[in-house]
């Protein structure tokens, strides 16, 4: 079996905790907690006939009060980023990161997730500007930690190109 | 101080664990470990650990560690916080540091405690407040934002939307309003604050608190406005703040307008009392909003009681009437009966009307129907004599003729179609007599074989006939005292007449084989439905014994020539059969009593409970309707004009054309009589 250390990265409040609830523990609570530092999880998944053990790092959102320390990304195989779908400055802050990441740490293996899908309708994100994102090789995905649309497929979709670069 | 004893004080300062790495790359506790650190290391020893396998976020941090004491900078090298679960699922937040201390690698781990947990509550409320803001922000954007069309609508709305706070902050989201956030006190006098401080905590807790109505001084002068407040979310909740200056001065107007209608409604209520009718006036919620002092009074409590009270409750009906209320008010408006309300000391009759004005609402007329239920039941009194139904002008003749004959001890002769009811005659006959202690027996003529009559009627001596194997009276002697009832009289025999007429002149029978003749004591009742003087005519009655037993003579009118007692007869047949099929049958639809007024009934009243019997065993409502009565009941339409136009052209001939009599006898009113007659076409002659 083989562990890989996952990111969850993005602004604070778009929901990296929930997903992680979600998909490790299958539930979801819709208070707020903030979370300080990293909190750290796991969960072990079959991707290509290999298994995988996650070990996510639940990292604390960036926001005016906190800065990503970047020594937590150190060993990770792959990010995954959240944005609240509700607010469009928290995909400009995954950009933001996403770039900070590759300039200290280089590339990694990254996926997207929109977070909140269950409010789609009322999204506020310019669907021009994820287009774009798509052009450049991210891979998005629409989830909500609420339902749990689209989450095992965002992890999943980490755990298989471990599991690919592996064979 | 050597290197243990500088170990052995830190953890008991710090409350961490301190490990020391070997060259192998594992790690040896420096001192007994913490209780929390029992979690990640139960059973080890405190030699040798693995601390990366121990600790998740170890298995990074330690690389970082170990270039840190490759290359060892001034200072220490700090983890940052992490929280993780240790092997009994119990989460801890933890913090490490990496130093060298004397050229030995040293691993501290601190768990984070009560100080760590206030910066994460402020840190919690920090980032909930700029959630807030975010949230004012994107709102206010988004109007901002908003099409032109959903934005001029916005503007144009006469409400001011802000979104507020509990805390007094609010931002207005319209009517050029700065997203920036304000303060309600900058806005509003302390009292009203106050007011929206409440609503707004009542709202953010997901309640919809009542609206608040205010005033404010304006250049304009006094300004009236009321505010909605609406939960927005947990933090938030949602004023619509609305200019209500004009709307409270219509409110006035509406008001004098009220006061001005109030004061008719009470001179229509004056009026009322002067007719002594009772009104009560019922709101859409079914509440008494006005009751006329007459409907106090004949409810026997105050108007005061009245108001506001349950219209049911108003009137206080008893459990019947309640059903009857009750049942009326399903009725359609147009077809709405008047529901009588009896009380001890009085019957009122209430009209439920529709409100003019408003489908929604009910006016409820009380008339005191006292008197008019005392002569109703008078004249109800004289509608029933003995087992005899019918208020008709001609069976109130049968009852005088009855009261007179019963008081005589002459035969009587009962003529009437089948199904009349002259057996009722002859009982009625005879239950007023002075023999009516006595027996009562009738006897169907008809249903006797000739070579019996004689035997039953007067008897026979043993050895008289064949079989006849012991003495036997006949019906003459075991009617001795009481009343001898022959039906279908004009059935009897030629040779039976003989010995009738006999019997009837001297009282006297002789039984079948005697010789010797015995004293009879009865009285004779006969009936027929033949027309007797025809069949002397036709020789086939004794002429004698013809004016022999019409003495008393009485002649009971076909149903079809008293059709007004039909209701008479139909409510009290379905009171019986109420009993005795047990359907709660209350009465007879206006469409089923119109076939059973216009049909002919040639059986008469025993056809009339037949079909009666039939209906309340096929009825689905409490009402009999049409499809209830028996299909022989309705004729088609051509027959029925036909057969009604023969009914008024008879009526005005037993009438010799005076049409008022006419009318009378058909039992309708004159202005009814003229309308028929011009429908039928009769008014020409």
């Amino acid at each position: 079996m083989i562990s890989r250390k996952i990111c969850l990265l993005g602004a604070s409040a778009v929901g990296k905790t929930s997903l992680v609830r979600r998909f490790v523990h299958g539930v979801f609570d819709d208070k707020y907690l903030t979370t300080v530092g990293v909190k750290i999880d796991k969960r072990t998944v079959e991707s290509e006939g290999q298994e995988v053990n996650l070990i996510l790092w639940d990292i604390s959102g960036e926001d005016e009060f906190s800065q990503l320390q970047m020594s937590y990304l150190r060993g990770a195989a792959g990010y995954l980023f959240v944005a609240d779908g509700l607010r469009p400055a928290t995909l400009a802050k995954v950009i933001e990161i996403e770039r900070r990441a590759r300039e200290a740490l280089g590339p990694r293996r990254f996926v997207l997730a929109i977070n909140k899908v269950d409010l789609e309708a009322d999204w506020r994100l310019d669907e021009a500007e994820l287009e774009t994102l798509r052009k450049q090789g991210w891979k998005l995905f629409r989830t909500s930690a609420l339902s749990g649309e689209g989450v095992a497929a965002a992890f999943d979709e980490l755990a298989s190109a471990e599991a690919d670069a592996l064979s | 101080m050597s290197d243990r004893s500088l170990m052995q004080g830190l953890p008991a300062v710090l409350d961490c664990a301190v490990f020391m790495e070997n060259e192998d790359g594992s790690f040896s506790a420096a001192d007994r470990l913490p209780g929390w650190c029992q979690g990640f290391l139960p059973g080890s020893s405190t030699e040798r650990i693995q601390l990366d396998q121990r600790f998740l976020f170890l298995q990074t941090f330690l690389e970082e560690a170990r270039r840190f004491w490759d290359d060892p900078a001034p200072g220490r090298l700090c983890s940052g916080p992490w929280t993780e679960e240790d092997s009994t699922g119990c989460e801890h937040t933890l913090h490490a540091s990496a130093l060298m201390h004397r050229d030995r690698r040293v691993l501290m781990i601190s768990l984070l405690g009560e100080d760590f947990a206030e910066t994460q509550r402020v840190l919690q409320r920090a980032r909930t407040l700029a959630l807030d803001l975010e949230r004012l922000g994107r709102v206010a954007l988004a109007l901002d934002r908003a099409a032109p069309g959903e934005r001029t609508l916005l503007e144009a709305s006469p409400d001011t939307l802000m979104l507020l706070r509990p805390d007094g902050a609010y931002v207005e989201l319209n009517h050029g309003g700065e997203s920036r956030l304000r303060r309600l006190d900058e806005l509003l006098p302390p009292d009203v604050c106050d007011l929206f401080s409440s609503r707004i905590r009542a709202a953010v807790d997901g309640f919809t608190p009542p609206p608040i109505r205010y005033e404010l001084e304006s250049s304009q002068g006094a300004r009236h406005y009321e505010s909605r407040i609406a939960p927005f979310d947990d933090t938030q909740a949602l004023a619509i703040v609305r200019d209500i200056t004009d709307l409270v001065r219509y409110e006035r107007e509406l008001e004098q307008r009220l006061s001005k209608l109030r004061r008719r409604q009470e001179d229509l209520a004056l009026v009322l009392d002067e007719l002594d009718v009772g009104a009560l006036f019922i709101d859409e919620h079914g509440r008494t909003t006005l009751a006329s002092d007459s409907a106090a009074r004949l409810l026997g409590v105050s108007a005061d009681d009245l108001s506001g009270l349950d219209w049911m409750d108003a009137l206080a009906p008893k459990r019947s009437d309640r059903v009857a209320l009750e049942a009326a008010l399903a009725a359609p408006a147009v077809d709405r009966p008047r529901v009588r309300l009896r009380r001890d000391d009085v019957v009122l009759e209430a009209d439920l009307r529709q409100d003019p004005r408003d489908a929604g609402r009910l006016m409820v007329f009380l008339y005191d129907v006292s008197e008019v239920e005392t002569l109703r039941r008078r004249v109800e009194e004289h509608s029933v004599f003995e087992d005899m139904v019918g208020q008709s002008a001609a069976m109130q003749d049968v009852y005088r003729l009855i009261e007179d004959l019963s008081q005589v001890d002459s035969t009587v002769l009962v003529e009437g179609e089948t199904g009349s009811g002259k057996e009722l005659v002859a009982r009625a006959l005879h239950n007023r007599s002075r023999r009516s202690a006595g027996p009562f027996i009738a006897v169907n003529c008809a249903g006797l074989p000739e070579s019996l009559v004689a035997s039953q009627l007067f008897g026979h001596k043993r050895g008289a006939f064949t079989g006849a194997v012991q003495d036997q009276r006949g019906l003459f002697e075991a009617a001795h005292g009481g009343t001898l009832f022959l039906d279908e009289i004009g059935d009897v025999p030629a040779g039976v007449q003989t010995s009738l007429l006999r019997v009837l002149q001297d009282k006297m029978i002789t039984r079948l084989g005697e010789t010797a003749s015995r004293k009879v004591d009865c009285r004779v009742i006969v009936a027929t439905h033949r027309d007797l003087a025809a069949e002397v005519r036709e020789g086939r009655f004794r002429a004698d014994l013809l004016y022999r037993i019409r003495v008393g003579r009485i002649h009971l009118p076909a149903l079809r020539e008293r059709r007004e007692d039909i209701p008479l007869l139909a409510k009290r047949f379905l009171a019986e059969f109420r009993a005795e099929i047990g359907k709660p049958v209350a009465g007879v639809s206006t469409e089923a009593m119109r076939t059973l007024t216009g049909y002919a009934w040639p059986g008469n009243v025993r056809e009339l409970h037949s079909a009666l019997e039939y209906a309340v065993i096929r009825a689905r409502s409490e009402r009999i309707q049409p499809e209830d009565l028996p299909p022989e009941l309705d004729p088609p339409p051509a027959d029925q004009e036909e057969a009604e136009r023969r009914r008024y052209e008879d009526a005005l001939d037993r009438a010799d054309g005076n049409r008022t009599r006419a009318a009378e006898l058909l039992g309708v009113s004159r202005a009814t009589f003229y309308r028929r007659l011009a429908q039928l076409g009769l008014d020409s002659n």
